[in-house]
């Protein structure tokens, strides 16, 4: 994909992460043709009902075009509170060898994941905030405590920052992984916003943790 | 024997039990509500046997790094007195102790401790559940308890209510997991499954004088006094479990190749240092604790480091396995997820960081200790 294409691209998967959630966001990565990276031995997560728009997948080393590629459902209790399955890949046949660069470049999907989990952030820090003024200690909402603030402020600065940090056509492969890193951090602050309420399955704010798991399925090994 | 033989033994003894309980680990955190298919196992049996109070702070700290080790999930999910008999052994009568620990001593029943509340957490003010008085000398008790570890399989419990309004109005009561006035129901957690953490509603649930504990103490020391330092207490716990689970992680990850790179060494040995840091300190607090429950900051401060540490561990060190580390390996899934919870325990890092603010601000900063 086209820095261009990448560009307009990661605004509008912002946006539908924001609106629609985890699921949408990362359909839209994969109907957009970008190839879905999995781990050595095939494993991946992805949204329910995705499986025949997936162009290729991305094995370690290796692209693996979809008509050439068995696939497995599995089970995956945590990713199936936000419409995703585990599936495990076998490549049939001949793989064609990704390029290998001095410095490997990140996958597209990675690039396109940040925007999504940025979307993710900000949807969940607003409702972070709705869910603090409604909570009133000594006769003040919790939004009105310094500590509680400053975690705001510290969130909106990164999520912020990473929106520009996005915006960059040449981005280099370390500060995507820098920028994902600052997106797991931010996302427990935010998490910790909603106290033991946030550590239900059933709570919205999991679709963090499940973003996260995401992210380790399908980051860029070589930036560690 | 030697202090220092002493701890190595109680640590060689724990650890014997962590294999099994790591072996257990992923089938109870799929099906918490089957744990009792494994409760005659040697080491779930073991982890029952632990009494926080009568080992003290530092041999309870030893054991549970190693048994953390294994899995820190499966040792909450263990039956026995648990956090209940922390308090218990503080301002219980011996009455109240044995009553507890005769409730459990089959090795088939847990206990649990009741103090947090929906909309308010364990900010003790806000507490809203009651001891409304029947006119007899007797109570009745009103009120929903949330995240309660193990409340909807237990057998006995101690619940922090209120008679009045005002700090002193705090009680903790025993009470019959049983009671028909009782309706539990578990959670479905992100982690720390085995734990069955649960919500419990109270509606007239009877309480005698005998259920009332610290009725022998002073009215300043029977509320939440007690509960505070059963809290320092239990703080320290987690911050072994943390260490505990950072250990396990480590070991399994470093396990898992032969040939690691230079750069991928330095990351493991990173980590490993920060680990042992961490749990020296753990130490220490639980040394403090031992000296003097009243103290509450070491074991603030204990807990905020274990907590960071073992959310980043969790979180990088599985990356050296490669893109999907934590598909390939569920049990490194399970200990992310895990370390999680002992954010929401016993008083969040927001409440740490309070603890150890105001303690220095006051007291200054004693750099020795």
């Amino acid at each position: 994909m086209s820095p261009a294409l990448i560009s307009v691209a990661a605004g509008e998967l912002r946006r539908v992460a924001r609106e629609r959630g985890l699921a949408a966001g990362l359909g839209a990565i994969i109907r957009g043709g970008v190839p879905v990276p999995c781990s050595a031995t095939g494993l991946t997560l992805l949204p329910v009902g995705v499986l025949g728009e997936v162009a290729a997948w991305r094995l370690p080393g290796a692209t693996v075009p979809a008509d050439r590629a068995t696939v497995t459902v599995l089970a995956h209790a945590l990713g199936e509170t936000e419409g995703l399955t585990q599936v495990r890949i076998v490549a049939r046949g001949e793989q064609v060898p990704s390029q290998r660069t001095a410095e490997p470049e990140p996958d597209d999907a990675v690039l396109l994941l940040a925007s999504v989990r940025l979307g993710l952030l900000e949807h969940m820090l607003e409702a972070a905030v709705a869910h603090l003024n409604s909570r009133i200690v000594d006769g003040r909402p919790l939004t009105t405590r310094q500590m509680i603030q400053a975690a705001v402020a510290d969130t909106v600065t990164v999520a912020r920052t990473i929106a520009h940090v996005l915006d960059d056509p040449e981005l280099p492969g370390g500060a995507l992984a820098e920028a994902h890193e600052r997106l797991d951090e931010a996302g427990w602050t935010v998490t910790t916003l909603f106290g033991a309420g946030g550590y239900l399955r059933e709570h919205p704010v999991r679709c963090l943790y499940v973003a996260g798991l995401v992210h380790d399925a399908w980051h860029t090994d070589d930036y560690r | 024997m030697d202090p220092d033989d002493e701890l190595e033994a109680l640590r060689a003894q724990a650890g014997e039990h962590a294999a099994q309980l790591r072996a257990l680990a992923l089938s109870v955190d799929a099906a918490p509500d089957r744990v009792d298919e494994h409760l005659s196992s040697p080491a779930m049996q073991a982890v029952r046997g632990l009494d926080p109070i009568a080992l003290g702070a530092r041999r309870t700290v030893a054991m549970l790094v190693e048994l953390a080790r294994g899995d820190a999930g499966m040792v909450l999910a263990c039956p026995g007195p648990a956090l209940a008999g922390v308090v218990t052994g503080i301002i219980g009568s011996p009455e109240q102790q044995e009553r507890l620990r005769s409730a459990v001593a089959d090795g088939r029943g847990w206990a649990f401790l009741a103090i947090t509340e929906p909309d308010v957490g364990s900010d003790a003010t806000a507490l809203r559940t009651e001891l409304r008085p029947a006119g007899d000398g007797t109570f009745r008790l009103y009120g929903v308890k949330r995240y309660i570890g193990n409340g909807a399989r237990a057998r006995i419990g101690v619940v922090l209510a209120r008679t009045g309004p005002g700090p002193l109005a705090l009680r903790a009561v025993l009470v019959d997991g049983a009671s028909p006035q009782l309706r539990a129901r578990p959670l479905d957690m992100v982690g720390l499954r085995g734990a069955q953490i649960s919500e419990l509603a109270f509606d007239g649930m009877p309480v005698g004088p005998q259920d009332l504990l610290g009725e022998h103490l002073s009215p300043l020391r029977r509320g939440m006094w007690g509960v505070m330092q059963g809290f320092t207490t239990v703080r320290v716990q987690i911050a072994a479990m943390a260490v505990g689970t950072s250990l396990a992680v480590h070991e399994y990850v470093h396990a898992q190749r032969r040939g690691w790179r230079t750069g991928e060494l330095a990351v493991l040995d990173r980590a490993h240092a920060e680990i042992a840091a961490v749990h020296r300190l753990t130490q220490r607090a639980a040394a403090a604790v031992d000296a003097d429950r009243r103290h509450t900051h070491p074991a603030s401060l204990a807990k905020l480091a274990a907590v960071s540490l073992a959310r980043t561990v969790t979180r990088r060190l599985p990356r050296l396995l490669g893109r999907g580390a934590l598909l390939e390996h569920p049990l490194l899934e399970k200990w992310w997820r895990d370390v999680c919870a002992f954010e929401f325990m016993e008083g969040t890092s927001h409440i740490q960081r309070l603890h150890v603010a105001q303690h220095c601000l006051k007291n200054g900063f004693d750099h020795d200790n």
